[in-house]
């Protein structure tokens, strides 16, 4: 994952140097893709065991979409995007109250993301790629690089967890992060978005929490946050994302 | 040359009589050739529409974009209270009010709202100003406006606006309403009873008096001439 990761920003460095932006301009768009996400959290309690052994936590994988409302000038887009996650968690530690938390469950995060970003100049594929993939049209494209911070939303679920009192199975923490995302990416540079432009990026992201809410929703209809506090640092999170998608109109 | 073209000559004819041998020997073994029955005729039995719909965009007045806010703007205090009424009950109140206005924080939702009935809403506001003739980018701003007004505003009454409804709402709202836009254009076309209702019921607008989409094709025949006369109401 991380090579593939580290062969696509070496490429991207490469692509944001050459020539000729011709793509739609001075127009919104709404993009939409499918993302996958590798994530890290930390807690600062967390780090090491009793024994003073630093844990090696395993990564949590989720999935989910991508939507992105920009508007677009020649070099420049701008725009809110949002990230809808959800993924599976067996190895979990989080803090609340004084008390460790331990356990496994579901992760759910959603993120609000007003970014700005950089198109490069437009490149076309060398013709060795072009006749490998025989039958497909394959447009110009443009690197682009995006960044902007970001605000979070993490809901941990817990299915089956260690913990002394308070905690009940009804119950979900949610933290609320603060961080920043960048962004690099390839898009298909056509001259109409009517032609459903196709993009693949990959995202960096970290957060760190500054809320956490301990909420009662064994009433789906009506929810009842029990507590709320100051969480500051409570829960790094470092994420990276890879999305597929295209342009909707 | 000249022997070159006597050698041509020769080879032709040699090619022609075993041509003419093979056809002889095809004609023996090919089977008699059958009338097939007639295909119904397609026109005969294709359903009947008096509509087509589509959806015509085109470019409205600062009057109508006011208009079409204002009458969204209007709804939501009517709808809200009467799809919410336990919680407006419980919740609702002026102080709640004023303590509210122009709070902005994430809520704890559960999925089924934030990702099922605010997308939903979404893509109805977005189907109704297609209906009344936006483009989808227009529309998706127009839907914005909309349910920004509704969160700082309306909704404000019971609980703070909340920065994933904020977003969620039009833009999920507006990926669904793509969506349903295709799906209801296809069955509506399709002149089937069932294909219409459905069409209908997922697409609300296309029924309403608001609705610029509905296209009326009467087929003009006359001497030596043949045309459609196109008929479009708003």
């Amino acid at each position: 994952m991380y090579t593939l990761i580290g062969s696509t920003l070496v490429t991207l460095m490469v692509f944001l140097i050459s020539s000729n932006a011709r793509a739609y301009t001075n127009d919104f768009s709404l993009k939409a893709g499918l993302s996958f996400s590798q994530s890290q959290f930390n807690s600062l309690e967390d780090k090491t065991d009793p024994n003073g052994e630093e844990i090696d936590r395993n990564d949590t994988n989720s999935y989910g979409v991508l939507t992105t409302y920009s508007y677009k000038w020649t070099r420049v887009t701008s725009g809110v995007e949002s990230r809808i996650l959800l993924g599976k968690a067996t190895d979990l530690a989080f803090n609340l109250e004084n008390q460790t938390i331990k356990g496994q469950g579901s992760i759910r995060t959603v993120d609000i993301t007003p970014f700005i970003q950089y198109n490069s100049k437009t490149f076309k594929i060398p013709g060795k790629v072009q006749e490998f993939f025989t039958g497909i049209n394959i447009s110009p494209w443009y690197g682009y690089i995006k960044f902007g911070p970001s605000w979070m939303l993490q809901t941990i679920e817990l299915d089956e967890f260690d913990v002394q009192s308070k905690f009940k199975s009804g119950h979900k923490l949610t933290y609320e992060s603060v961080g920043i995302n960048l962004s690099l990416g390839l898009e298909e540079d056509t001259p109409y978005k009517d032609m459903h432009p196709v993009f693949i990026e990959v995202s960096g992201s970290m957060y760190e929490s500054y809320k956490v809410s301990l909420v009662d929703k064994s009433d789906s209809k009506e929810i009842n946050i029990l507590g709320s506090r100051e969480a500051k640092q409570d829960i790094k999170t470092f994420s990276l994302v890879v999305t597929l998608g295209m342009t909707l109109f | 040359m000249s022997k070159l073209l006597l050698l041509l000559f020769l080879y032709s004819g040699t090619q022609l009589a075993i041509a003419d041998e093979q056809v002889a020997v095809l004609d023996k073994v090919k089977s008699p050739v059958r009338e097939l029955p007639a295909l119904p005729n397609k026109n005969k039995y294709q359903r009947k529409s008096n509509y087509y719909y589509t959806y015509i965009d085109r470019d409205h007045t600062q009057e109508e974009n006011i208009n079409n806010i204002a009458a969204i703007y209007g709804v939501t205090w009517v709808i809200y209270p009467l799809t919410q009424l336990d919680v407006v009950r419980e919740k609702g109140s002026l102080e709640n009010y004023r303590n509210n206005f122009g709070k902005l924080v994430f809520d704890q939702d559960e999925p089924f709202w934030n990702w099922f009935v605010h997308p939903i809403s979404g893509s109805q506001l977005f189907l109704f100003y297609r209906a009344r003739g936006y483009s989808r980018s227009e529309s998706l701003t127009m839907s914005f406006i909309s349910s920004s007004l509704f969160e700082f505003t309306v909704e404000i009454y019971t609980e703070p606006a909340s920065v994933q409804d904020l977003y969620q709402t039009p833009i999920l709202g507006s990926v669904l309403g793509l969506g349903i836009e295709k799906l209801s254009l296809y069955l509506l076309n399709t002149g089937n009873v069932l294909g219409k209702l459905i069409g209908h019921a997922i697409n609300p607008s296309t029924l309403l008096w608001y609705y610029e989409g509905k296209v009326r094709v009467i087929p003009q025949i006359g001497k030596d001439q043949a045309g459609l006369n196109v008929h479009i109401d708003w």
